[in-house]
């Protein structure tokens, strides 16, 4: 089971999405960042999913993507 | 089909070697984005790492055969060509094929691949460039 964090910085959630759906299914924990200017995605229940700047400090997210065995930007 | 992940040359892609996947989406049409991405993703070949390119929606036209419609046409030809000699398939979104009969008329390797297909491919990436 991998850890994986998912940076969305573009409001175009739609791969993104499938591949969490891939990676939930194969019972990865994900976490998606969504980074400021992104509007509101839908993602599948059980992905964790923290707002920078909002609920998500910039250290916080430093510590995620050291915790984590994959990152993807979007 | 291969069963993993690997494109380039090397060692081969496997568990203990996931490839680097370049995951371009832009429109080369419109962007000089799709081409810095191809760029990049030879740049990363050029070290001891699998890359696996991947083309969906409009960047298939990186294959197109006439490249004086693409924003840096000359450098997309100049790219592809290389990455062609370095026996790199590009895996390209299977509805995003042109019907173009000229599309890749230079007879690169492709590998059409379904969206659940490219996921796959996402999961089993060491690194990831997205475009």
């Amino acid at each position: 089971m991998a850890v994986v964090l998912h940076l969305l910085k573009s409001a175009d959630a739609t791969f993104p999405r499938e591949v969490i759906e891939q990676q939930q299914g194969a019972g990865d924990r994900v976490t998606v960042a969504v980074l400021p200017g992104v509007g509101a995605a839908a993602f599948p229940p059980g992905v964790t999913v923290r707002r920078l700047s909002s609920d998500l400090s910039y250290d916080a997210l430093l510590e995620l993507i050291f915790e984590s065995d994959q990152v993807i930007t979007w | 089909m291969s069963g993993g992940a690997g494109g380039s040359g090397g060692a081969g892609a496997g568990p203990d070697n996931p490839p680097v996947v370049v995951l371009i989406s832009a429109d080369p049409r419109t962007s000089h984005r799709a081409n810095e991405a191809m760029r990049i993703g030879l740049g990363i070949t050029a070290g001891d790492n699998e890359v696996c390119f991947v083309l969906t929606g409009p960047a298939a036209h990186l294959l197109d055969g006439d490249t004086d419609d693409l924003v840096d046409g000359d450098d997309i030809a100049k790219f592809r060509a290389t990455v062609k000699e370095l026996g790199v398939p590009f895996r390209v979104e299977k509805t995003a094929i042109p019907d173009d009969p000229d599309w890749n008329a230079e007879g690169h390797e492709v590998i059409a691949v379904t969206r659940e297909r490219i996921a796959e491919l996402v999961r089993q990436g060491r690194r990831f460039l997205v475009f």
